[in-house]
């Protein structure tokens, strides 16, 4: 037979070997394929027709298919073929498009069906336009498995069980789902015994008010809210919704957009890195008899390597305590508003072993050059590095913020700047002339890099 | 050398030496060797690998042993040498698995299966996977020389079926 490349380089092959493979090799091969290439298959010969019914993997997204119905019905199919010993299925993500009721409460049944088969490694499921009234309900079964490893939710509706065992359980993220209270978010929390990853982005309609994290294993926790356009925030119950977090081997904590009142950490011992993304909040008068909510919050997290922060949390943290330092933090990475620069070396000071700083610039105003009033410490001991993450376009509080600490940082290795487009266009020597400040380190070296 | 060699003998009478950490990616040699059925002078006979099959299954364990003892010290590791790393590791995998043709893919996943070495399956697989991707059942028909066997009217009844796969 005359040999012909396939479009990767491979030849064709002269034999069918692939069809002699066991069912368990084609399913493994189906498992690199989108679940739609694989159902394909069916139709290559009649060794083909049902093997692809043992893939181990299903991802669907329901507005694939003409019609949500037909999507149903391919579902139950696949599921019927599964039953007993035949399910192969470990691991399954539904994107669910649908508006109206779904009557027959479809995708309860089939996750049910699944948890149950005791296979399941991987569940991630979301619903994408559903109304509040018409959300998906997770079934108890799912609650109860024990091989589940790796558990997405997004905007369904977790309601009341009597009992939660997720002995595998890993990851969790829940985003936007509603609960059936408090108390059951904090008992399957609390109850995955090996859980290292979670996240939570909350809706301000969750029946949830004060997010409990107690757990003993994890070590990456992400909590937050999303705020659709639509959203009424005067129905939000700010000043009584908060979170509290108990966990003794976090290592990496992230806040997004978390704008509760109450914010109370206890045991954060491991704390390695810890990142404030958007508008961040919490109560700095008497709160629920606990006066000292802000300052214990920033003494808890004071020991950390790792920090991201932006303005409003730097502000935040100056007036709280007048005394207090980071005296780990060797990492830094700050995002700041042109006007907002100003605080730099005054916030610098709390960190006096800080080693590398990357500030992200928003220049939607117009500034003038910030003038620092002081060269903290860390200047004068410790920054080796500095990153301008944002395009560098030669605007004076740019040019200001880099001369102050090339000027004044004594052990300072590397500055980089990305250059803006007008920059890139500049010639070496005009650039070279722009950098040209007094070097208070003489190892300093200044890199410029064109991003495209 | 710091490490144990062992024998390995193909099925068409082959001798190849081996490193013992190399040789363990198979569980199944890694179990003959836990329960000490490895007789340090005499080959470990393997009826189902040809010898030239099996010297790309060598060729792979040790490619693969210096980077699973790597593992162990990689807390350390900078995310950055932890991608470099694994680039490396890819990109000799892909020039690996593009210099064969699809028999001996086929050869190789039945050994690899046979000698239990999950990594190499599941790498032999994922290469066969992206022949099929992206290709109409007729190409992977021809690619594979799968020969049709359902007449016309059974074939249009099992696109009618899953239509919306076929769109």
């Amino acid at each position: 037979m005359e040999e012909r490349k396939a479009s990767e380089g491979f030849s064709n092959a002269r034999e069918d070997l692939i069809s002699k493979l066991h069912d368990s090799l084609i399913s493994q091969i189906l498992f690199y394929l989108p679940t739609k290439e694989a159902v394909r298959t069916s139709v290559l010969s009649k060794r083909w027709n049902i093997v692809w019914l043992l893939i181990p993997r299903l991802d669907l997204e329901s507005y694939e298919f003409p019609t949500y119905n037909e999507f149903v019905v391919f579902m139950d199919k696949f599921l019927d073929f599964s039953k007993g010993e035949n399910s192969c299925l470990h691991k399954l993500r539904l994107s669910i498009w649908e508006e109206k009721n779904d009557q027959y409460s479809s995708v309860t049944r089939w996750i049910d069906f699944v948890a149950a088969t005791h296979k399941l490694k991987h569940l991630d499921v979301e619903s994408l336009i559903v109304k509040r009234e018409c959300l998906q309900v997770m079934p108890v079964s799912l609650y109860i498995s024990q091989t589940l490893l790796y558990l997405r939710l997004h905007r369904v509706l977790l309601g009341s069980f009597e009992s939660v065992s997720l002995p595998c359980l890993k990851t969790m993220h829940l985003e936007t789902n509603i609960y059936a209270n408090e108390t059951s978010l904090e008992l399957l929390i609390s109850s995955c015994h090996v859980l290292e990853d979670l996240s939570i982005v909350r809706k301000v309609d969750d029946n949830v008010k004060v997010l409990r994290v107690h757990s003993q294993s994890i070590n990456s926790l992400s909590v937050g809210y999303v705020f659709p356009e639509s959203q009424d925030l005067s129905r939000f119950d700010r000043v009584n919704s908060g979170v509290l977090i108990d966990a003794p081997k976090l290592k990496y904590l992230k806040f997004i957009k978390e704008i509760s009142a109450s914010k109370i950490i206890s045991n954060l011992c491991s704390l390695v890195k810890v990142g404030f993304v958007g508008p961040f909040h919490i109560q700095r008068k008497y709160f629920n008899g606990n006066k000292q909510m802000a300052s214990n919050f920033f003494t808890g997290i004071a020991r950390v390597r790792d920090m991201s922060i932006s303005y409003s949390v730097m502000k935040l943290i100056l007036k709280v305590e007048s005394s207090f330092h980071f005296g780990n933090l060797t990492c830094l990475e700050a995002k700041l508003y042109g006007y907002d620069v100003k605080i730099l070396s005054t916030f610098l000071e709390r960190c006096p072993n800080l080693k590398s700083i990357v500030l992200d610039f928003d220049y939607s105003s117009f500034v003038t050059a910030p003038s620092f009033s002081s060269v903290p410490q860390c200047l004068l001991s410790s920054i080796e590095f500095v990153e301008i993450k944002s395009r560098f376009n030669g605007r004076p509080v740019e040019i200001e913020v880099a001369k102050y600490f090339v000027k004044n940082s004594i052990v300072l290795k590397k500055l980089v700047v990305h250059l803006s487009h007008s920059m890139q266009n500049k010639s070496f020597v005009d650039l070279t002339n722009l950098f040209t400040w007094p070097r208070a380190s003489s190892m300093c070296e200044i890199v410029h890099v064109n991003d495209c | 050398m710091s490490s144990n060699m062992i024998m390995l003998k193909s099925s068409d009478g082959a001798s190849f030496e081996i490193e013992e950490a190399a040789a363990r990616k198979s569980k199944i040699i890694a179990n003959m060797i836990e329960v000490e059925c490895v007789d340090e002078d005499k080959a470990i006979p393997l009826q189902n690998v040809t010898g030239n099959i099996l010297a790309l299954v060598i060729e792979y364990c040790n490619k693969h042993i210096v980077d699973d003892d790597d593992d162990v010290a990689t807390e350390e590791a900078s995310e950055e040498e932890e991608e470099a790393k694994k680039k490396k590791v890819d990109d000799w995998e892909a020039e690996f698995m593009n210099s064969m043709s699809l028999e001996t893919m086929f050869e190789l996943l039945l050994a690899a299966n046979y000698l239990n070495i999950k990594s190499l399956i599941d790498l032999v697989c994922q290469t066969i996977a992206n022949n099929i991707k992206d290709k109409t059942p007729e190409e992977v028909r021809k690619i594979f020389s799968i020969e049709n066997d359902f007449t016309p009217e059974e074939e249009e009844e099992i696109r009618k079926e899953n239509a919306w796969a076929f769109g």
